[in-house]
């Protein structure tokens, strides 16, 4: 077994999301700067997404953010460089997300609805795509992240415009105000979530 | 297609990724220690990319 078969196996394991935190970092670290095995593992998310049975639920709601930014909040910091892969692949994972919605496999190809014309709060709905994971190991990835770093707050909201940008289905939330309130000191930050639309 | 991979490859994949079992799970039911599983996954899983590769592709951005 060479060295690009001992990281897609280790790519496979994490699909079915069965490494330990040591192996998820060394992979996450490896594919950031291997493009065969990133290769392999977009393949096999793909590949998942494509034969799972049950579909994962991919909606990023403020609800979401919110448990994202509380876990965020009560762990110790992880090693920057386990930080940057991380980003690295959550970006991926969100992009990846993106171009399920935007291109659809065919017996996913059903309209999505678009959401109501007046504000609310920020809400993706990707219910017909088979997304490439559950909300609950989103948030823990990102939390994890934010965990690390907050200055990737920043980063992650960009991408989350990126996303809204891209979906066309972003709306302006009017609730910041309250969400602000709730979270104290860090509300500040979450209105950066508000996306020109 | 899992026709075509040596049963105890297609055995792992159809537990691991159609019915989602943990890789522990799998090794309880096929006897088989941890090491086994993820490898087995990983051989059915790269021959059914090898195939599907193409089709695979198309959907990345």
């Amino acid at each position: 077994m060479n060295i690009f078969e001992e990281f897609e196996m280790l790519a496979s394991a994490f699909v079915d999301d069965e490494l330990n935190r040591d192996e998820t970092v060394t992979l996450l670290d490896h594919l950031g700067i291997c493009e065969t095995c990133r290769c392999f593992y977009r393949q096999a998310r793909s590949l998942g997404d494509a034969l799972s049975a049950s579909p994962v639920p991919a909606i990023l709601t403020d609800k979401i953010w919110q448990r994202i930014e509380s876990r965020a909040q009560r762990r110790p910091m992880m090693p920057a460089w386990g930080v940057r892969a991380a980003a690295g692949i959550l970006v991926a994972v969100l992009v990846w997300q993106v171009a399920q919605f935007r291109f659809p496999p065919l017996q996913d190809s059903q309209p999505i609805e678009a959401g109501p014309e007046e504000s609310g709060p920020i809400q993706l709905s990707l219910e017909e795509s088979k997304g490439a994971m559950s909300d609950d190991r989103f948030i823990e990835l990102t939390s994890e992240i934010l965990r690390a770093d907050r200055r990737y707050h920043t980063a992650m909201l960009q991408v989350m415009a990126d996303v809204n940008q891209a979906t066309g289905i972003a709306r302006l939330s009017e609730e910041s105000t309250s969400s602000e309130n709730e979270h104290g000191e860090t509300g500040g930050e979450w209105n950066e979530r508000e996306v020109e639309s | 297609m899992l026709e075509t991979l040596p049963v105890a490859l297609a055995q792992a994949f159809r537990l691991a990724v159609f019915e989602q079992r943990s890789y522990k799970e799998i090794g309880d039911l096929q006897g088989w220690p941890l090491s086994r599983v993820r490898m087995d996954v990983y051989r059915a899983r790269q021959k059914v990319i090898a195939v599907l590769g193409p089709a695979l592709s198309e959907k990345q951005p």
